[in-house]
């Protein structure tokens, strides 16, 4: 029942990102809602968890794109496995550390985007970074503000969940 | 002994990532374009079917603040509309001396755009029109202003569109005055590159750029832009030359999608 809930939180968190989030815009850029449930479900349920989310979830918003299947898929994958570095303290992680590694992995995730779309020919690193990656991170981190501050916190903190076996 | 084996293998973690990285590596080199239509699609009809209601929602809502705006519009094309019969008048006198063929009209499907790639990095809208419409890939998409993109997955109710303002996307096209050609591409949303322009060729601000109709994708004479900043700085052989994009990429609700090319649209690969 529960990957059920997560299969959910994945489904919406797309449609309300292609549907509604392009009403949202600002310069031409939306916050990333499914980046930020694959860190509530990296700081929730570890490593593991937040991997397969964010490999899901990457892959789901590649597939809502007219260009190749993988770099969001990488991108959040990575995104989990950073997140879940966190699950060990995260019972203990109060608002502004998990708005911390929101941003963290945020920046980590537009850092790897700008990497992979550098490769083709056009604009270079440093202005992906500065145009779409830096106020990526910005409009992603202020709508996790409102994920940590205003939500009750067992949305977000860790549930006890150590390996594979214990996720399945 | 399976403590000790334990000792010598990477934690579970690790392991994962390294699955997951090589999976997303071989799924970027092995898919081809065509391969992954299944998947798409049908992630796109759910979105296509979702968004929707949301479309008709935002349509409801905006509809008093379009209404004004189409009104301006209507009065001002009325004045044009007087003044372009007169040029097709003399037009048509002029074509018929020198015996010229008439080109067939465009044709276009109205579709409306129920969803958008939000990432920066790409850009491309879901359609709510398909195959169902005599819709294939690689057909030119078009709003009132101008070039907007063309058709890059196609299923039976929705497709999925590339726009000008991907960074993959490129553009055969010929400033209108001069007819110098180029080829346009996208820095962002409100600034293309017109590139592969000569130094000293007749390029003045204010030109309009439209497409060249030097490849079968898309017909002579749409719209793309309007060259904002002309410059010979650059070292090399070709000037800058900055345009600013005709379509309004930040606020596309309805476009039109340009059914009769000219040329085989399914076989274009680009």
């Amino acid at each position: 029942m529960k990957y059920l809930s997560y299969v959910a939180v994945l489904v919406v968190g797309l449609l309300v990102q292609v549907a509604l989030l392009r009403f949202a815009t600002v310069l031409g850029v939306a916050p990333n809602v499914l980046l930020l449930a694959t860190v509530v479900v990296g700081l929730r349920r570890g490593q593991i968890a937040g991997m397969l989310f964010g490999f899901l979830s990457g892959l789901a918003l590649d597939l809502t794109t007219a260009t190749l299947v993988g770099p969001s898929a990488l991108g959040h994958t990575i995104v989990g496995f950073v997140a879940g570095l966190w699950y060990g303290y995260s019972v203990g992680l109060n608002r502004g550390a998990s708005m911390m590694v929101l941003v963290l992995c945020s920046s980590v995730h537009e850092f790897v985007m700008a990497g992979i779309h550098a490769l083709t020919p056009g604009a270079g690193f440093g202005f992906l970074l500065l145009r779409w990656a830096l106020p990526g991170v910005v409009y992603t981190s202020l709508v996790g503000l409102m994920v940590f501050f205003l939500l009750p916190e067992k949305v977000w903190r860790a549930r006890p969940v150590t390996s594979l076996r214990g996720l399945l | 002994m399976r403590r000790g084996l334990s000792t010598f293998l990477p934690p579970q973690e690790y392991t994962i990532l390294a699955l997951l990285v090589f999976l997303v590596v071989a799924l970027t080199t092995s898919s081809t374009r065509t391969s992954m239509d299944p998947p798409r699609l049908a992630v796109l009809a759910l979105v296509a079917k979702v968004s929707r209601p949301v479309a008709q929602i935002h349509e409801w809502l905006t509809l008093r603040r379009d209404n004004a705006e189409l009104r301006r519009l209507n009065a001002q094309l009325v004045l044009e509309n007087a003044r372009l019969a007169e040029a097709r008048a003399e037009n048509e006198r002029l074509r018929a001396l020198l015996a010229f063929t008439e080109q067939t009209p465009l044709r276009f499907v109205p579709a409306r755009v129920v969803g958008t790639s939000t990432q920066g990095f790409v850009n491309s809208v879901v359609l709510d029109v398909g195959r169902n419409k005599g819709l294939h890939k690689n057909m030119p998409v078009v709003s009132a202003e101008g070039l907007v993109g063309k058709l890059y997955t196609v299923g039976h109710g929705q497709s999925l569109a590339q726009l000008l303002t991907d960074r993959n996307a490129r553009v055969s096209a010929r400033v209108q005055r001069s007819r110098v050609t180029g080829i346009v591409r996208s820095v962002h949303s409100t600034l293309f590159l017109l590139e592969q322009v000569p130094k000293r060729a007749d390029v003045q601000v204010g030109d309009v750029v439209v497409t060249s109709g030097l490849t079968p994708l898309f017909p002579p004479g749409l719209k793309i832009g309007t060259v904002s900043e002309v410059s010979e700085d650059a070292p090399g052989l070709f000037m800058t030359i900055s345009l600013t994009p005709a379509a309004d990429f930040g606020r596309l609700e309805e476009v039109l999608v340009v059914c009769n090319t000219g040329g085989s649209t399914e076989a274009v690969r680009p």
